[in-house]
């Protein structure tokens, strides 16, 4: 079993035993379920991602599923159907993170970039209702890179690192794959179900070569993944209570099923902490603890004062869970049509951090990064489809503690940009 | 203080101030609306071809009966009607169907069929000129084109690309040919929905009184069909012939219409039909 | 200032009414009645093309101002939009339509094929057979609207 208390001492450890090895550390630290700090991953959706993820009053079509299933009972016509994929580049920087003998801080980088396609939706009628089937992915990242450091501070007396070399293999995917049901309960009022199975599946793989002034040298490497299954109910509620207005409140929760997480870690330390030529230490921690999530409601107004304009705005709110804070975001959007083949659409949104904010004089505390976010996207309509290129950009900055047991705090940043492109179809 | 008042008061105004309310209101500028969908040059052209296939599978069931000059007879009382209805943008064309059978059709695009037997049962103009209003009440109305969602395709390049990313499947070709069998389904087996029936019989008394034909056309023609127990023949994709009758009595008395026997046109009908 | 913009902004999103919308008459003639009942008192005749503006809508009538009457107009006869020409997909030459159908067919039978439909449709076939001969005798037979007007009129 691995409890969050037995990393944090495993940290310890390791930071007793040998460790200069600021770095290692510097892994630890930043081994966590990544944007586990945040719960605005990724916004979906081929229009919601153009109004800021503002869409729990909209949510009239395919994207509804994920925002706030009663609203597919509202969409026009008979099956619809819609795809987007995006381009994703994010950048975390920790600044001054690492110092130079020379005295100077050298930032530490970490780069994400991938493409996947990241909405899938279908919705159409049965029935007194509306039936949806839809595959997002939530949260993603994908770092793949390698960086070398020179003549790094160490932690002991008399000795530097030389060359600090550290490979990154990290990535991470939340899946939401499931059916929809929306019902309109009188001619204003509708709900909806969403039944997700929720996938994750991700891991982190380190390679440190740490060479000393003093002629040794320190390697280790970490391959930690985990693995999880889970059900994702999203119970959603539509209320037109006045025309052009709309209001919608959803709430969701995913429980895990089952969770599989594994350390496998080899360390070959410097000779001056014991380790023999042919000394390899390797261990094995696996846990199939079940991590818990939070319980989410949100809550959306949108006004449609005509058939050009759109106004949406949202609040969404996260239980506090194990050791993270409840969390409130915001969201607000704005769609126009220049003409009835062309629409604008922006938004903004903000993703505040789970985590308290970073105390001085306290050790081994995770990052704290407000991010804020806007959107942008254009869309091109037909007879029976349209065609969406939008772009999501975010920033975010706070503080963090990447080296463990040090009361030293960095500056961070988080930048990441997004373009995608997005389709719907009617049929 | 003034200033706040008063945005306040025109907000609550604003917000308050309509007096229908129709949940048309998400309808975005890209979507048609109710009233407009169906009526694009394209989606008139594609009811047509739809049309065409639909009259080429009834023709394939019962041929026409070529008789030139009945036919051209029932083509100037149809499409004469035709004019006081509220499609100018169609080409009626009316052929007569060599069955004994008791029936009439109609197929989106402007296709009016009539049986001889049902002629052999009509015993004047009115009559034959409700029977044709009926029918072209059917496609006045939209009835079949509305129950199959009947539109054109959209054949944009763009689309294409959509449709490939979004994942549709099938071409436009297979959806048609279903929707043929559909509508042939519904005139030859199911029938056309109840209330549509009843609609096209008040189309046909309204029609015949625009027109200047006696309004009481149709529903003498269904009592006599009712009183000399032929009901059979047509129950299958009509509703009950005795609902059909009670209701266009109702309707006609609702509407203050009544009777016009001089309008009836029943010497030229014999003459034109070759009966004595 | 601020009254100016707010008041601007109120304007600028103000619903748009239904009513003062216009539609067009599209049958020949249509009788503008006193009453929404098809025999009540003929108080005007709007002919093809005339505008009518909406004043109020119930269950298949649209109150309505012609010149400076109002009344009553059956919906049917009416559309947004003025009356259109005839549409015929006939002006293509038969040849265009024979290649036409001969471009659809073919892009059928691929998707029927893909779709493993191929055998259940060939033996739809024999179960019915499409008469375009008759149709086209049938859409042959030429009578033109004015001379179908005045056959009404006779007598």
């Amino acid at each position: 079993m691995i409890k969050k208390q037995e990393r944090r001492d495993f940290m310890k450890k390791l930071a007793g035993n040998s460790f200069i090895l600021i770095v290692i550390l510097l892994f630890l630290c930043t081994y966590s379920y990544a944007d586990e700090y945040h719960y605005v991953n990724s916004i979906v959706g081929e229009r919601a991602a153009g109004l800021g993820g503002a869409y729990t009053a909209v949510s009239d079509d395919p994207s509804g599923c994920y925002y706030n299933p009663a609203g597919i009972v509202f969409a026009p016509g008979r099956r619809l159907s819609i795809s987007v994929n995006a381009y994703n580049v994010s950048t975390k920087t920790y600044k001054d993170a690492l110092h130079k003998t020379t005295g100077e801080g050298e930032d530490w980088v970490l780069k994400s970039s991938q493409l996947l396609p990241n909405f899938f939706g279908v919705i159409q009628q049965l029935g007194p209702g509306k039936i949806g089937f839809s595959y997002a992915v939530t949260d993603s990242y994908l770092r793949d890179q390698e960086q070398v450091f020179y003549n790094i501070r160490s932690r002991i007396p008399g000795v530097s690192i030389e060359r600090y070399v550290l490979n990154i293999d990290d990535e991470d995917k939340v899946y939401n794959l499931g059916p929809s049901y929306a019902l309109k309960l009188r001619d204003n009022l509708s709900t909806g179900l969403t039944l997700y199975l929720h996938y994750r599946d991700g891991k982190i793989i380190r390679n440190h070569l740490l060479n000393l002034s003093n002629g040794e040298f320190d390697w280790e490497n970490y391959y930690l993944s985990w693995r999880e299954y889970g059900l994702r109910p999203i119970l959603g509620f539509m209320w037109e209570p006045f025309e052009k207005i709309s209001l919608g409140i959803t709430f969701s929760r995913t429980f895990l099923l089952d969770s599989k997480t594994r350390i496998q870690q080899t360390v070959r330390g410097p000779a001056s902490y014991g380790y023999g030529v042919n000394d390899v230490d390797f261990r094995v921690l696996e846990s199939s603890e079940k991590h818990k999530y939070p319980y989410v409601t949100t809550f959306g107004i949108a006004y449609f004062p005509s058939r050009f304009l759109l106004f949406s705005a949202d609040l969404s709110y996260n239980t506090r869970v194990e050791d993270r804070k409840a969390v409130l975001n915001g969201a607000m959007g704005i769609e126009y049509y220049l003409s009835p083949s062309l629409a604008l659409r922006a938004g903004g949104f903000t993703d505040m951090a789970n985590t308290p904010r970073l105390k001085s004089g306290v050790t081994n505390q995770p990052e704290h990064i407000d991010i804020y976010g806007g959107t942008l996207s254009i869309t091109y309509f037909t007879k029976n489809s349209s065609l969406t290129i939008g772009t999501v950009y975010s920033y975010g900055s706070g503080k963090a503690q990447v080296i463990p047991e040090t009361p030293a705090q960095q500056d961070a940043r988080i930048n990441s940009l997004t373009v995608y492109i997005g389709a719907g179809y009617s049929y | 203080m003034g200033l706040k008042r008063f945005i306040l008061i025109s907000l609550i105004l604003f917000l308050f101030t309509n007096i229908t309310y129709s949940s048309d209101f998400r309808r975005r500028a890209s979507q048609a609306s109710e009233e407009e969908i169906y009526k694009t040059e394209d989606d008139i052209k594609a009811e047509v071809i739809f049309g065409r296939s639909l009259s080429a599978r009834i023709l394939g069931r019962y041929p026409l009966y070529k008789d030139k000059d009945i036919t051209e007879y029932i083509n100037l009382i149809g499409k004469g009607l035709a004019q006081y209805a509220g499609r100018p943008e169609i080409e009626f064309h009316f052929g007569i169907l060599d069955t004994d059978t008791i029936n009439a059709f109609s197929a989106p695009g402007g296709y009016i069929f009539i049986t001889k037997g049902c002629l052999k049962e009509i015993e004047d103009e009115a009559e034959l000129a409700g029977v044709l209003a009926h029918e072209i009440a059917h496609i006045v109305e939209r009835h079949i084109v509305k129950e199959i969602n009947l539109r054109a395709p959209d054949e944009s390049p763009l689309t294409g690309f959509a449709s490939l990313i979004a994942g549709a499947t099938g071409t436009a070709e297979a959806v048609f040919t279903t929707f043929v069998d559909k509508a042939y389904e519904i005139l030859f087996e199911r029938g056309y929905k109840i209330e549509d029936e009843f609609s096209s019989d008040r189309f046909s008394v309204n029609l015949l009184k625009l027109s200047g034909y006696d309004p009481y056309g149709l529903i003498r023609f269904l009592k006599r069909l009712n009183e000399k127990g032929k009901v059979k023949e047509i129950k299958g994709t009509h509703p009950g012939i005795v609902e059909r009758i009670q209701g266009l009595k109702r309707f006609m008395e609702e509407n203050q219409i009544s009777g016009d026997d001089k309008k009836t046109r029943k010497e030229r009908f014999y003459e034109k039909t070759g009966r004595k | 200032m601020f009254l100016r913009i707010c008041m601007i902004l109120l304007l600028m999103v103000s619903p748009v009414y239904v009513y003062g919308a216009e539609v067009y008459v599209q049958s020949l003639k249509a009788p503008i009645l006193a009453e929404p009942k098809m025999g009540s008192k003929e108080v005007a005749t709007a002919r093809r093309g005339d505008a009518l503006e909406i004043l109020e809508k119930t269950q298949g009538w649209y109150r309505v101002k012609y010149k400076d009457v109002a009344g009553w107009v059956w919906k049917l006869l009416v559309d947004t939009g003025p009356p259109k020409g005839k549409v015929s997909i006939l002006e293509e030459t038969d040849q265009k339509l024979e290649e036409g159908a001969r471009r659809r067919a073919s892009a059928y039978v691929t998707a029927a094929a893909a779709r493993g439909f191929m055998e259940e449709r060939s033996r739809l076939n024999t179960l019915y057979w499409l008469n375009f001969d008759d149709l086209e005798w049938l859409e042959k037979i030429k009578v033109e609207d004015e001379r179908a007007l005045r056959f009404l009129e006779e007598d």
